[in-house]
């Protein structure tokens, strides 16, 4: 991308925004006028989930009563809470508790671990932390019978993929990452995340893998995209262990792009700052319209609890 | 169903929980390997070849001790290879009345103990071609699981959708993964063959052949429970056409081969003059000499040629025999379970009866054919692009009866290193094909990837930390290059103890193992402002080719 290019893009988007803003165009905004498209929480891992949540409008602008949902946290690997390789158990407890809140008829938790998934749902603690809601909902999948192929329309490196079941059956999908850092992507936030749902990663791999990721995201948009920063893996992501950062965020958005948009500009990685456009994935996601990367351009409330 | 037949199923029964127990990783304080070390032929061979005696061997003598008392008992009632026998006779054999007479070969089964003791002198241990208790743990574990779990992971599939329908998802993601192993074709041909061979003469196996009967044998030739017969005895010889072991005789069915007899009591109770009695006696009274043993010069010659093809192997290309050094070929991808003790002690103790392989929860763990040379033959070795090693886990050695692979405390577990990661750089993505992947990275619990840059390649290429690769396979089994990995485990620097801590020896050796301790990235360009980290680009994005400057078409110099 060039210069002119990325003005061309940026004009777009305020030009979109105006329109979005309008409530021409984009009429579910319309029903919780005020509601930011960004919201950005300082506090405990739980409270700040629900208080992002709720900023948006709350779980119940998401979910309708006996709606199937499946949340995708981080929890491939076989490491503690406290290394930030995997969401913070109380993140995704929160999510699951307001999902019931909302009344979903159906809630899985699910992830395709790197590591053995007993330990890795067991370290990760998020088995222990949802058991009390429902103790049939946290799952690995391992199997490729759980796996169902997916065409993916307009697809630049991949024209079809296997994707878990339950997502396919489900009305809601939920993106609930921890944010870290990746040797080959830059950031792993919910867009990355994505590929825990997905079974031949190995392709994804073989061709452009930032093309790759935002072409399954096209068909696994998420409607609710709550990054947990609680901790931050700011060095040897994705596995770690590295650098944490306490940064005690929670960002939800409904734009995947604009929620890793602004985890990418939140934290500091690798002891420094960067933009959005520097994570090639996030940008090819706003050059095709998956979302919005200018977060400077979009309206942000931030809260501290 | 008669008392041996309860006892029989019993004993076969709690052989396969035993079996579950390890294939499931379920803990518990009950020797899982109770049955293998009941065998006297696997704890004779492996105590000589290995030069030691291990505490956990002492089943197998209390059987033969109990066998001078109750003769060979054990094959009649709790071998599961004996059992698993008798049904494939029931299955597939002739009535007992048209069994041939082989007896001559009778004495085979004591050449072929003796053959094993002549190689076990000389360090090497050919019992897993005989043994009855590993044949047929391979039998159960590495034949029959499979063909179970494939079994059932069909079975789910096909109730899949009605699982699905009535949302019972625990079920529904049971996810029953069929197990692998490779070396069936042998199991398969050795097991058809012993089914068939009943139909010359019933249990052919423990009459003929069974080198663990052998030594029973040799101690029950005057045991104190005992066949008698009395005067009322007619000759009639229906005792001898029911005999499964041939251990009457046939023109005087009042005569008894103690040795061949396992005390099934079919003669007594098929006896229709009631002539027959098992009875406690002290004195030979009827006792013959031996017909079946071999003579003395046969002996000797099954004994050398024992030896000879032991040191066969030692002199083969590969043996593992002598120091390290230039000269030595030694399998280039043979990678060893965790803790294996070194090459040459290991194989004197491994019975190749497959519970670790059976124990792996990642599959991991294979029998081999001729990778580590023909005395290494179904020996465990890991294919890491099947599964990773664990870290965590160490049940191989937990159930290896025979102390192969050591076993060792919690926190020396990860200095278990089996090998060290190598990159092919002309298969890896990175390396070559300037793509974004650093698979290997990610997945590594040990950090010992370093990401750099190259010149001339866009996005950052991973190196091998050498000091910090514990060998786990992480990397090769997660690597997306098909259909060989670009990262592959080599079996360098691998850590074999026979005793000691593998830490200790890994420190020494300068390696930094640790899963919690990574190193702080040093990553060119991290520290400069215009400089970037690893996976981000510059702020001015240039495209990903790298720019081939110069207009000149390639082979012109300007």
């Amino acid at each position: 991308m060039n210069r002119r290019d990325f003005l061309r893009t940026q004009a777009k988007g305020i030009l979109w925004l105006s329109v979005g803003t309008s409530n021409l165009l984009l009429p579910e905004w319309g029903i919780a006028a005020g509601v930011p498209d960004i919201a950005k929480v300082k506090g405990a891992p739980a409270a700040a989930t629900r208080a992002a949540v709720e900023l948006l409008g709350g779980m119940s602008q998401f979910v309708k009563p006996g709606n199937r949902v499946v949340i995708k946290p981080n929890m491939s690997f076989n490491r503690t809470p406290e290394q930030a390789s995997n969401t913070h158990p109380e993140v995704v407890r929160e999510l699951a508790v307001m999902c019931k809140e909302a009344k979903a008829g159906k809630i899985f938790i699910l992830d395709h671990t790197l590591g053995p998934p007993k330990a890795c749902l067991e370290r990760s603690g998020i088995q222990k932390a949802c058991e009390s809601v429902d103790p049939d909902m946290v799952f690995s999948a391992n199997d490729d019978n759980l796996y169902q192929e997916k065409t993916i329309p307009g697809g630049k490196s991949l024209n079809k993929t296997q994707i878990i079941k339950e997502v396919l059956k489900a009305d809601v999908l939920i993106a609930a990452p921890v944010a870290k850092s990746h040797g080959s992507t830059g950031v792993s936030l919910s867009m990355k995340g994505m590929m825990g749902l997905v079974w031949d990663r190995w392709i994804m791999h073989r061709r452009d893998l930032d093309v790759g990721i935002v072409d399954i995201c096209s068909v696994l948009k998420a409607d609710l995209t709550v990054i947990d920063g609680s901790r931050v893996l700011s060095t040897n992501g994705p596995n770690g262990p590295g650098k944490v950062l306490n940064e005690n965020t929670i960002i939800a958005s409904r734009d995947m792009v604009a929620a890793d948009a602004c985890a990418v500009s939140s934290f500091t990685w690798y002891g420094r700052k960067f933009k959005p456009q520097q994570v090639g994935h996030i940008r090819e996601a706003h050059q095709r319209r998956l979302g919005r990367m200018d977060i400077e351009n979009l309206q942000i409330t931030s809260l501290s609890i | 169903m008669d008392f041996r037949r309860w006892v029989q199923t019993f004993c076969l029964v709690v052989f396969i929980v035993l079996l579950v127990t390890v294939l499931s990783g379920v803990k518990t304080s009950f020797n899982v390997d109770f049955f293998l070390t009941l065998d006297p032929s696997i704890v004779l061979i492996t105590s000589v070849s290995s030069r030691t005696f291990l505490f956990g061997y002492l089943p197998a003598v209390v059987v033969v001790i109990l066998g001078l008392l109750l003769g060979r008992f054990f094959c009649g009632y709790i071998c599961p290879m004996g059992t698993t026998l008798d049904v494939a006779d029931s299955l597939f054999g002739v009535s007992h009345k048209k069994q041939k007479k082989l007896y001559q070969l009778r004495s085979i089964k004591y050449l072929l103990l003796v053959f094993l003791i002549g190689a076990s002198l000389f360090g090497v241990s050919f019992v897993f071609f005989a043994s009855p208790l590993s044949l047929i743990t391979r039998f159960y574990g590495l034949l029959i699981y499979p063909i179970v779990t494939f079994l059932s992971e069909r079975g789910h599939q096909l109730l899949a959708p009605l699982l699905e329908k009535l949302d019972l998802n625990s079920l529904l993601f049971l996810q029953i993964k069929s197990v692998r192993y490779s070396t069936q074709l042998f199991i398969l041909l050795f097991f058809a063959g012993l089914f068939v061979l009943p139909r010359l003469t019933p249990r052919f196996w423990c009459r003929y052949i069974c080198p663990a009967g052998a030594v029973m044998a040799l101690f029950s030739r005057k045991p104190l429970l005992r066949r008698t017969v009395d005067s009322k005895c007619n000759d009639c010889g229906k005792c001898v056409r029911s005999c499964s072991m041939g251990a009457i005789y046939e023109n005087n069915p009042a005569l008894t081969l103690h040795e061949e007899c396992i005390t099934c009591l079919s003669c007594q109770r098929i006896c229709p003059e009631a002539a027959v009695a098992f009875t406690y006696r002290l004195s030979a009274t009827q006792s013959v000499s031996n017909p079946s043993l071999p003579s003395r010069r046969r002996f000797i010659i099954s004994g050398m040629t024992g030896a000879s093809v032991a040191i066969a192997g030692l002199t083969s290309l590969t043996s593992a025999l002598g120091k390290t050094g230039e000269g030595r070929v030694l399998p280039p991808t043979l990678i060893r379970p965790p803790a294996a003790l070194p090459e040459m002690e290991f194989l004197s103790r491994c019975i190749r009866c497959g519970e670790c392989m059976v124990a792996c929860p990642t599959n991991t763990l294979q029998p081999v054919w001729f990778k580590a040379g023909f005395m290494g033959l179904f020996s465990p070795a890991m294919i890491l692009r099947r599964g990773y090693c664990d870290p965590d886990c160490h049940r191989c050695a937990q159930v290896c009866p025979t102390q192969a692979i050591l076993s060792v405390t919690r926190n020396e577990r990860e200095w278990a290193k089996t090998g060290t990661a190598v990159i092919s750089r002309q298969n890896c993505l990175a390396w070559e094909l300037d793509q974004k992947c650093m698979v290997c990275d990610e997945v590594c619990p040990f950090g010992a990837i370093e990401l750099t840059q190259e010149d001339g390649i866009s996005v950052p290429v991973p190196k091998v930390k050498e000091d910090k690769c514990s060998g786990c396979g992480y990397c090769e089994y997660h690597c997306p290059v098909q259909n060989q990995s670009a990262i592959i485990v080599s079996p360098l620097n691998a850590i074999r103890l026979v005793s000691g801590s593998l830490k200790s020896a890994g420190r020494q050796l300068g390696l930094r193992i640790s899963r919690e301790q990574k190193d702080v990235i040093n990553y060119p360009g991290l520290d400069s402002p215009d400089g970037t980290a690893p996976g981000f680009e510059t702020e001015t994005p240039s495209e990903r080719d790298p720019d081939h400057s110069g207009s000149l078409p390639p082979g012109f110099l300007d």
